[in-house]
């Protein structure tokens, strides 16, 4: 078993990357409906 | 990796022509499958929240989670099973579904963040850990079942 700290480290980390992504993707989307709308209404 | 051959196999099995033949038995497991996903959304819901200290305040966190952890891998078996059985009515059309993929993509990262994050770091104790670790690994837990529910959604619309 992974110590308290590195198990810490390893669950913290790889959350951050999870919610970092799903953040990331949600900002593409958003961007690229803005887009459309300016495209369209611009 | 080539994954179709899996997927050619599972559309000429047994398993196909009696799901495809028995829309009775087909009705059956899908209920099975919805009910296993609420199960599983459940429990990942109360566990979660608990580790955020949004329900069940007045529990202690070491029983909400030991009561969950067993449900939610009930669930996962069911729902696994269940949906084989569904997928195998379907499978040539699911290989080329971009949304079934993202899907099973959250489903394993779900699956590898129950077993190989989250439950063996509250393994420690909740007490004893960090607790802005705590809160990203519940946030991260309903990022990750939010977007395989959504993605499974968007497999009926795609």
């Amino acid at each position: 078993m992974i110590n308290r700290k590195w198990q810490q480290i390893l669950a913290g980390s790889i959350s951050v990357a999870v919610l970092g992504s799903w953040g990331i993707y949600w900002v593409l989307q958003i961007q690229s409906v803005l887009d459309l709308l300016e495209m369209a209404y611009g | 990796m080539e994954l179709l051959f899996i997927f050619e196999w599972l559309d000429t099995s047994m398993l196909a022509s009696r799901s495809k033949a028995h829309g009775g038995v087909f009705a059956m497991v899908q209920t099975v499958h919805l009910l296993s996903i609420a199960m599983l959304g459940g429990m990942v819901l109360l566990s979660d929240l608990r580790l955020l200290n949004l329900l069940l305040t007045s529990v202690p966190v070491s029983e909400v989670i030991n009561a969950t952890q067993k449900w939610i891998t009930i669930a996962l078996i069911t729902v696994t099973l269940s949906g084989v059985y569904q997928a195998s009515a379907v499978a040539i059309k699911l290989y080329y579904n971009s949304s079934f993929w993202a899907k099973m993509a959250g489903f394993a990262m779900g699956i590898f963040f129950i077993y190989v994050v989250k439950n063996p770091l509250l393994r420690h104790g909740v007490d004893s850990l960090n607790p802005w670790v705590v809160r990203l690994v519940a946030l991260a837990s309903l990022t990750i079942w939010f977007s395989v529910a959504a993605t499974g959604r968007w497999i009926g619309f795609s």
